[in-house]
């Protein structure tokens, strides 16, 4: 036997061109068959003593382990305690075991001791444990080493994560063990750790010594793990059962938890001798990178010790005031290693997370503005770092990610500034703002690139981030720093402008002199670069991000400019604005009365005006892109806050930027307006072919819409229907044609006056539509609708169409349909004609689906609009099928989730539809012969059943919307999903079966509350018990059972399961106790059996078995609790 | 580049007369719409002068992907295209700055009753004016074997006809329910 095992672990190990693929077969059956050997024990002792073949000692390990676990409730005491103590001997026997082996076999000691303490709560671990510490203590270098590999295992074991293997226990008890654990050998390894630390510091050089150093590891792994450990204090079993899924999220995201402990460790922890061992073991190990990651994650889960052990403010203040000076001395008389940085940046984000700056400023010796002035050194030197990676790209990025820990523990202290004395924070905000600065631009005020390759011939793919996304947090905390100290920042970055932007000027004149030269060539580009990086980060200097929010001017900046305003000629600023293309100095303007943020926005109207005369002059092969993107960037995040705002927002607004950009009054505000649709103007006609500068001058387009007060003004520029025009005439294929018809439609939000609007509308649409009913009109269009000129306008005419709807507003809806009017009868038949062009056919549906989303809310359902919509949404899907249905062509075979976008633009249709009628169902009136939402969902419905495949649903983003539609489609008609033919409930219901397990928990929620809908109408349409659809209810209850009881259910959907279920039980009282009844009896173990009966009991107490919503309140709690209970004991670890 | 220079020398394909192609800026191309890619040729571009047929020839492509790029962070867009040959499924892929032009072919697809399948393997084909054409193969794979079976178990069968650069095919066909009403 042992033999034979012998030489099959050969071929198994053996290269590939030695052995066949029928020999590792075989080999691999032996053991497979070796594994489910009965009562191996002496089987596997006979092996562990006389085989030298370390995989076979391997299986052996695990084989033990395996029987063990299964027969636990059968072994005798005695042969366990024989076993264990043989394995622990055999490990001390056999020092020189291969490790993977030996830690094989001490994961089967641990799970020994484990199942071993669930009986004698943890009384023989406990002394097992202090074997181990005098084994540690006072062994020889191996046999420490040993016990530290003990250690880890049961450690490993008693943890709460996958880490730890099967070991056969409920989670109930797992977790009575594990806190059993916490409560007693825990803290008592943690300190004779740190007791072992203390003797092998003493030592003067202690990495010279290999031993010393692998026993040095084994001691910070464990301590860290301590630090790291989940410790629970929730005694419920509920709170447990969520608990889990919390742990393991927490353990993926490689976020380690606070160190949160209860108050009994308050003796080993608030100690400072422990804090400064720490200190002096990392002092020790730094220079090793292996051991210097431990010791630093051990001080940073230091530093974010919370819990009871620190309840006492006192005891608090003595810890952190203890930890703080020992960092500062430490930090003060070191230079921090590359290899430390990002550990140093956790302990720093770590401590001003956990321990608030109003506490810090109250500890004794100034320690507080220390830690801060730390803080600024390391992060001015990580940003440099930082900067260094960015411009040789490395795959390394350890400066930039402490860079951003660092400005993550920067926003806690700068949160706080207001309790600082004056100028506290001055200092360093102008260093790091300084430091940003000067890492991004050129030399000689600059220190961008130096030392790194020349990326100028590098490629960059469009899935690469931009810049303004990909360090958007730093940007944003940089802009707090700069707002910290506007008096610096915002001259500064003015002049730096103002500077490049003359240079540029002047480079681009040489460029069209013809005295260019391939230097002058870097030159620019370094321009281009430097003022990118100038315009991302007063971007974000002068105005917040606003995602969601209202945009609002930053407080400090309007303070800053309200205070600055007595020096400050108001006429100076509008005359320097609004006089293109002149510098100060040539206005002959003193620059000190100038307000701070009109400086810089005419610095950029000038940048904007030296680009667009480059390209009036044809210039584009030379100019940048990327910097035409970054300046309608700054452009459109800057007049999202300052541009015609709700003034009502502010109490004090500077008179200078009053004038400028805010007053109705003023006409500088509209003038300002204007510039910014020329410039979006003349990047479409000068840069027709880049997309994304095309996207982002789109995006500047519709900010200067998005408010009815910036709409208003915008109508009277001159600049929209510049816009509008240049859309008329636009080359076929302009980019981002739909988000600008969409802008210039939007601005309509702007008229009051209702005809005036809808003249404004037919002055911007009327073009397409004339087109479009131009080319379907001609008598030949059958026959040049193949044509391909007619099929790209087309293409465009209805990308215009599309954007146009999305404009649509409560009080635009009408015009706008009335406008598209003779173009959307017309799309059935433009369908038909093209049911053979995918992109057209896709176009037409995304058109109706937007118009569904957009304007059918703000509709009544039975006026003429919505009546014409549905017809037209009748039709097209007539059309649809009657193309479809039976067509089979070459690419059917799908191999892209593009292919079946029609169907999905479909179901997103029949989703608007149903939920359009869902929140207006009342105001129906059955009286009048109109078409139905309903109608057009079910008859959707039949179109895609025919067409659905299991293939298709495997799609993730048609499977969601697919069920996404059935529900709701259910929910706001039950009474036709209940009568469905066959034809249509045989695949609507297979469709919710698999749902249910087959395609993760967001889809299985859905055919939860599709089947809770339908039940819910069942129960009060007892008629409908016995017909098929009835039948199918009736399944859903056993088979919904069947999947909670065996925990098949993702936990995320059981709430709605508990509303299906609840409503399934009440149609189905009689079936609901025959399945109980099925369901106990087939539990073999009395134990369990009786829980289970209790656990039924209990989830219909007190409680009616009428669906009203009380009940079905009452039912959720019990239901939960059951769960929770019945996984508890069922749901084996 | 001599592929770029041999650009000018236009290929003629096919049936003489009205261009098979027309230009279009290489932005205003879109997935799912057709180019021409070349067909690389592994021969160096010296050989070319000695035989003529070697030249590069383009096939009419559909555009299954699209991306662009640029050199360098301020450097101007370039478009990558993929296309797959309609005729033959076969990949090609081109790189393109944005602001050249790209030959498109014309590609037409037309509806054919299908009214016989000969011996041999060709297809009756009556157009919507009832015109019949023989000239045209059952198609390779899956497709040909569903239309063998459809037409022998009796369907009334609409063949989808592509056609472009002189080159046809049919490569979709539907039961037609148009005769039922």
């Amino acid at each position: 036997m042992l033999r034979e095992l012998e030489v099959a672990s050969e071929i198994l190990l053996a290269p590939p061109n030695i052995v066949t693929k029928e020999q590792r077969q075989s080999a691999e059956q032996i053991f497979l068959n070796f594994r489910k050997t009965k009562a191996p024990y002496v089987l596997c002792r006979h092996i562990l003593d006389t085989s030298r073949v370390d995989y076979v000692l391997f299986e052996a390990a695990g084989l033990i382990k395996e029987t063990l676990i299964r027969d636990w409730s059968m072994l005798q005491e005695s042969d366990v305690l024989s076993l264990r103590q043989y394995l622990l001997q055999y490990v001390l026997n056999h020092l020189s075991l291969a490790p993977f082996v030996r830690e094989r076999i001490l994961q089967v000691i641990a799970v020994m001791v484990k199942r071993g303490s669930v009986d004698d709560f943890g009384l023989e671990r406990s002394s097992i444990v202090a074997e181990i510490e005098s084994l540690i203590l006072h062994g020889d270098t191996v046999k420490k080493s040993l016990g530290c590999s003990i250690i880890t295992a049961l450690m490993q074991e008693y943890a709460t994560t996958v880490k730890s293997s099967d070991a056969g226990l409920t989670w109930e008890t797992h977790f009575k063990v594990k806190k059993q654990f916490e409560a007693s050998d825990l803290k008592r390894i943690f300190k004779f750790c740190i007791t072992a630390f203390s003797e092998l510091i003493k030592a003067e050089s202690v990495l010279n010594d290999p031993q010393t150093v692998n026993l040095l590891r084994s001691l910070l792994s464990i301590t860290s793990s301590v630090l790291c450990w989940g410790f629970i204090s929730a005694s419920h079993i509920l709170f447990i059962i969520l608990l889990i899924g919390i742990f393991e999220t927490v353990y993926e995201s490689d976020q380690t938890p606070a160190l949160r402990l209860i108050s009994s460790w308050k003796d080993i922890i608030v100690d400072e001798k422990l804090i400064s061992c720490f200190f002096q073991v990392h002092w020790k190990v730094r220079e090793n990178t292996d051991l210097s990651h431990y010791s630093l994650m051990c001080l940073a889960q230091l530093a974010s010790l919370t819990g009871p052990v620190v309840s006492d403010m006192q005891v608090k203040s003595r810890f952190i005031s203890c930890y703080i000076s020992n960092l500062i001395t430490f930090l003060k008389s070191i230079k921090v290693l590359n290899t430390e940085a990002l550990g140093f940046a956790q302990v720093f984000r770590k401590l001003l997370t956990f321990y608030s700056p109003t506490l810090l400023v109250t500890l004794p010796n100034e320690l507080f503005p220390q830690l801060v002035q730390e803080l600024q050194r390391l992060t001015c030197h990580f940003a440099e770092g930082a900067a260094y990676e960015e411009t040789i790209c490395s795959e390394d990025c350890r400066f930039i990610e402490a860079f951003e820990h660092l400005l993550e523990a920067w926003v806690s202290v700068l949160q706080c500034s207001p309790i600082y004395p004056p100028g506290f924070i001055k200092e360093p905000a102008v260093q790091i703002f300084n430091t940003y600065l000067k890492c991004h631009l050129a030399p000689p005020d600059g220190s961008r690139g130096q030392g790194g390759a020349d990326h100028n011939e590098e490629e960059i793919y469009e899935t690469e981030e931009p810049d303004r996304v990909r360090f958007k947090e730093q940007l944003i905390i940089i802009g707090i720093f700069g707002r910290q100290v506007l008096e610096h920042s915002l001259p500064l970055v003015a002049k730096l402008i103002e500077e490049r932007t003359e240079r540029l000027q002047s480079q681009l004149q040489r460029v069209f002199a013809q005295t260019y030269s391939i230097s002058d060539s870097t030159q620019t580009v370094n321009l281009f670069e430097d003022l990118h990086w100038l315009l991302l980060v007063t971007g974000h200097l002068v105005a917040q991000e606003s995602e969601g929010e209202q945009a609002l001017i930053p407080s400090d900046l309007m303070t800053y400019t309200v205070q600055q305003s007595q020096h400050i000629d108001v006429q100076a600023n509008i005359k320097l604005l609004t006089t293109k293309g002149m510098t100060p100095s040539q206005l002959q303007v003193p620059l000190t009365s100038l307000d701070g943020m009109i400086r810089i926005l005419s610095a950029i109207l000038r940048l904007c005006e030296v680009e667009s005369q480059a390209l009036e002059a044809k210039l584009v092969s030379v100019m940048s892109p990327e910097l035409g993107s970054t300046i309608v960037w700054f452009l459109s995040h800057w007049a999202k806050s300052y541009l015609l705002p709700i003034d009502t927002l502010y109490t004090e607004v500077s008179p200078a930027l009053d004038a400028a950009f805010i007053s109705n009054e003023s006409t500088v505000p509209n003038w300002v307006m204007n510039q910014l649709l020329e410039k979006v103007e003349a990047n479409l006609r000068l840069c027709p072919n880049e997309t994304a500068l095309a996207k982002d001058s789109a995006n500047l387009l519709l900010t200067l819409v998005d408010k009815p007060k910036k709409a208003a003004k915008i109508l009277n520029c001159s600049g929209i229907l510049t816009v509008a025009r240049f859309l008329h005439n636009a080359p076929r294929c302009q980019p981002a044609r739909r988000e600008l018809t969409r802008g210039v439609t939007l601005a309509a939000a702007g008229e009051p006056n209702q005809t005036k609007r809808l003249e404004y509308l037919q002055q911007v649409l009327s073009p397409f539509v004339d087109r479009a009913t131009e080319i379907m009109s001609s008598t030949n269009f059958k026959k040049e609708c193949h044509e391909e000129s007619v099929r790209l306008e087309l293409i465009d005419l209805l990308e215009c169409f599309t954007g146009s709807i999305q404009a649509s507003s409560s009080s635009s809806a009408g015009c706008i349909l009335q406008i598209l009017n003779p173009v959307i009868g017309r799309l059935p038949e433009l369908l038909s004609c093209y049911s053979n062009y995918s992109l057209l056919v896709e176009l037409i549906l995304e058109f109706l689906t937007e118009s569904a989303k957009r304007t059918l809310w703000c509709l009544e359902e039975d006026s003429q609009n919505v009546q014409f919509l549905y017809k037209v949404f009748l039709n097209v899907m007539q059309a649809y099928a009657r193309e479809n249905i039976g067509r089979k062509s070459a690419s059917s075979i799908i191999s892209e989730e593009d292919s079946c976008r029609d169907l999905l633009l479909i179901l997103e249709l029949l989703t608007s539809i149903a939920s359009k009628n869902f929140l207006e169902k009342i105001s129906l009136d059955e009286s009048v012969e109109t078409v139905k939402a309903v109608d057009i969902c079910i008859f959707g419905t039949e179109v895609i059943a025919p067409l659905l495949t299991t293939e298709l649903l495997q799609f993730p983003q048609f499977c969601l919307k697919f069920y996404a539609m059935v529900t709701f489609t259910a929910e706001a008609y039950p009474e036709r999903m209940s009568t469905v033919p066959d034809s249509l409930l045989v695949p609507i219901m297979t469709a919710i079966n698999l749902g249910l397990t087959a395609y993760g928990p967001e889809v299985c929620s859905q055919c939860c509350d599709f089947i809770g809908s339908m039940s819910l109408h069942l129960s009060s349409h007892p008629e409908l018990v016995n017909t098929s659809f009835g039948n199918y209810m009736h399944d859903f209850l056993k088979r919904m059972f069947h999947l909670i009881i065996t925990c098949q259910m993702n936990s995320d959907c059981l709430m709605n399961a508990s509303k299906s279920l609840f409503h399934l039980i009440c149609c189905f009282q009689q079936s609901y106790h025959q399945l109980v009844n099925e369901i106990l009896s087939v539990q073999t173990e009395d134990v369990a059996r009786e829980r289970l009966t209790n656990a039924f009991g209990e989830l219909t107490t007190e409680l009616n078995l009428t669906p009203d919503r009380a009940n079905l309140l009452k039912f959720r709690d019990n239901f939960e609790k059951f769960v929770a209970n019945v996984h508890g004991f069922l749901l084996v670890k | 580049m001599a592929d770029t220079q041999l650009d000018d020398t236009q290929f003629e394909t096919g049936d003489s007369g009205a261009s098979q192609t027309y230009p279009m800026q290489c932005s205003a191309l879109r997935k799912n719409g057709f180019v021409m890619l070349k067909v690389s040729v592994g021969i160096s571009p010296s050989s070319f002068r000695f035989n003529p047929s070697l030249i590069p020839q383009s096939r009419p492509c559909k555009i299954v992907d699209m991306s662009t790029s640029k050199t360098g962070k301020h450097g101007h867009a370039k478009v990558h295209l993929v296309g797959i040959d309609i005729f033959s499924s076969k990949k090609y892929e081109d790189i393109c700055p944005s602001t050249h032009n790209m030959d498109v072919p014309f590609v037409k697809r037309e509806d054919y009753q299908l009214t016989d399948i000969s011996d041999d393997g060709y297809l009756t084909l009556m157009s919507d004016n009832g015109d019949l054409r023989e000239d045209l193969k059952v198609p390779d794979g899956e497709l040909g074997e569903q239309l063998r079976s459809d037409f022998d178990s009796g369907k009334d069968l609409l063949c989808t006809v592509l056609k472009s650069c002189g080159e046809e095919c049919v490569i979709a066909l539907k039961t037609n329910t148009a005769l039922e009403k």
